[in-house]
């Protein structure tokens, strides 16, 4: 039986060999790292955004009215007051609520009636309301808004490089009917 | 010699960090798809139940009356209301496209059910996806849908909420029935005093009261509170009709202004009366007060045919050779004087500002005539929107 083991020149090309292979194979896992990272946080500056989006929309759906929104007809207001039509989960009653969404520095606030203002949202980048009246034209009267178009952006709040996979930021938009609102 | 190697544990550490990193992996991504699911469901659901309720609006078409006819919804309408029947009582899902459509997403069921006015109608739209049986997404919308028709049932052709006065040639008419009630109209309804005079008749089915001085020799109302509560507007009506005349009719008012832009004053002079839904608001366009009277307006109209509703709040004088179809509404009183007008439909005046005293409220002079027509008023002559719409305010969504 041969039991020599190794020659140096033998070791030294299956190292060779090997730390290419894992050269490879590490520049592949980090690749494979980098997007699943890069697009957790996206996914949690999307969710983030989207499930705070979904609450004005859904508020907004049932709104009766604006009442008050300086310079939506314009450049977009980024506060925002209106009523809208709600449901006692208790006694199933119509209940007509009064909110406020405003954005204090990346945060936006949810305030309803004369209660202590939530944040719903953070990491916002820009919140904007345009309004529009029921023959689908901009106005600055919110008397006269019957639909309003809605964008939010968002960037996640972590202090990093711009080429980091964790600064991901994020767009969306909706235009939602006010359902409540005066014919 | 010792051949054992590593190569065997190597691969059994990279495959247990393998299989925990796909573990973990699989589980992040497993719920990801749930997530998204919830919620593509839910705005399904609503999406189809918002179908219902379009779908309703569409069923229900004009207002009809209460009158037999093939409508599907008809014992909405009919005396005394009933539910409506199949499948908008709820019990039959309607289906959101045809079943060999592969791209349905589900169903919707309607219930509709009268609602607290003649001309109200409460909806109960549920959508369901995929399927009611088995629902995966479930949303309620509750909404009440109005109908500018049908609104009034004005007991007759001259409807005032105090004192009446007619004289000269006028002449105030009606016969058959009421508009949603089976009991009969009469021509001239007041809550206080009926007077007749000159060649002047107060006429039912023919005949004609052409002298009386007496107090109440004509219609007089023991009813009247309820009757006159029953033929108000609401605030919220008077807001939205307000809305419909800003943007479909004629507006006056505070803010915007009629033909001839300038600064609103309360005062009104129309030569040729538009058509559609006019809408003649107080010098401050807040609601109407007993107790502001300088702030009503002062309407009068002459000249040309029209049809609709005119609704002002305040007081109107008809003059000239006017042929109006359809249904005036005055907050304050009515007069009219000079001319050979003729109002087809119905008058409502509500007699707000009674500091006048025993002033008459309501005069009928010159050769006016007004005639008890149902349809003229409900139709507004066939100038204001017909169909049903959402009642502003009513939209709401419900948990079940």
């Amino acid at each position: 039986m041969n039991s020599r083991g190794f020659t140096l020149t033998e070791l030294l090309v299956a190292l060779a060999v090997l730390g290419l292979l894992m050269a490879g194979l590490v520049t592949l896992q980090r690749q494979g790292q980098l997007a699943y990272l890069w697009g957790a946080a996206r996914v949690e500056a999307q969710q983030g955004a989207r499930a705070g989006l979904d609450r004005l929309l859904d508020e907004l759906r049932l709104g009766q009215a604006i009442t008050a929104a300086s310079n939506c007809g314009t450049s977009g207001a980024q506060d925002v007051t209106f009523t809208y039509v709600d449901t006692d989960p208790a006694t199933q009653a119509p209940v007509t609520v009064t909110v406020r969404y405003d954005l204090s520095g990346t945060n936006l606030r949810r305030t309803q009636g004369s209660a202590a203002a939530d944040v719903i949202m953070d990491g916002v980048q820009n919140f904007r309301v345009w309004c529009f009246t029921s023959t689908g034209a901009a106005t600055s009267d919110p008397t006269q808004t019957r639909s309003v178009r809605v964008l939010v952006s968002v960037a996640s709040d972590e202090v990093v490089s711009s080429s980091s996979p964790f600064k991901q930021s994020s767009v969306l938009e909706s235009h939602v009917r006010l359902r409540n609102a005066l014919n | 010699m010792d051949q054992r190697g590593v190569a065997l544990p190597t691969a059994l550490i990279a495959l247990v960090v393998l299989t925990a990193l796909v573990v973990a992996f699989v589980t992040l991504a497993g719920n990801e798809p749930v997530i998204a699911s919830n919620q593509l469901r839910s705005a399904e659901a609503l999406a189809l139940a918002e179908s219902g309720v379009e779908r309703a609006i569409w069923a229900l078409g004009p207002y009809l009356g209460p009158h037999p006819g093939g409508s599907p919804v008809q014992p909405l309408f009919n005396t005394p209301r009933g539910n409506a029947t199949s499948p908008w009582d709820g019990s039959t899902p309607l289906p959101q496209a045809p079943a060999s459509d592969a791209t349905i997403l589900g169903s919707y069921t309607v219930r509709l059910t009268p609602g607290s006015r003649s001309n109200e109608v409460n909806v109960e739209s549920t959508g369901w996806t995929p399927d009611q049986n088995a629902p995966q997404g479930k949303r309620i919308i509750q909404v009440t849908l109005q109908s500018l028709s049908g609104r009034f049932d004005p007991p007759g052709a001259l409807n005032v909420n105090g004192e009446v006065d007619v004289r000269g040639n006028a002449t105030v008419r009606a016969s058959g029935n009421r508009c949603h009630t089976a009991t009969r109209a009469t021509a001239s309804y007041s809550a206080g005093q009926t007077q007749v005079g000159g060649s002047a008749g107060i006429c039912l089915d023919g005949n004609c009261i052409r002298s009386c001085t007496s107090p109440n020799c004509a219609q007089n109302a023991s009813d009247a509170a309820q009757t006159f509560q029953n033929l108000r507007f609401t605030q919220q009506e008077l807001d939205m009709l307000k809305a419909i005349a800003r943007e479909n009719g004629t507006y006056w008012g505070p803010g915007q202004l009629g033909p001839s832009p300038g600064t609103y004053n309360g005062s009104v002079n129309f030569t040729n009366v538009p058509s559609g839904v006019v809408f003649i608001d107080t010098r401050s366009g807040n609601p109407p007060s007993a107790s502001n009277p300088s702030d009503l307006a002062s309407v009068r109209i002459t000249g040309d045919n029209a049809a609709g509703w005119i609704i002002v709040m305040g007081s109107l004088d008809v003059a000239g050779n006017t042929n109006y179809s359809g249904l005036i509404y005055v907050v304050d009183d009515l007069t009219a004087g000079n001319g050979t007008a003729t109002i087809n439909g119905a008058v409502i005046a509500h007699n707000l500002n009674n500091s006048n005293g025993t002033a008459i409220d309501t005069s009928a002079n010159g050769n006016i005539t007004i005639n008890y027509d149902c349809a003229a008023m409900d139709r507004g002559g066939g100038a204001v929107p017909q169909g049903f719409f959402v009642q502003p305010g009513t939209w709401r969504l419900v948990s079940g």
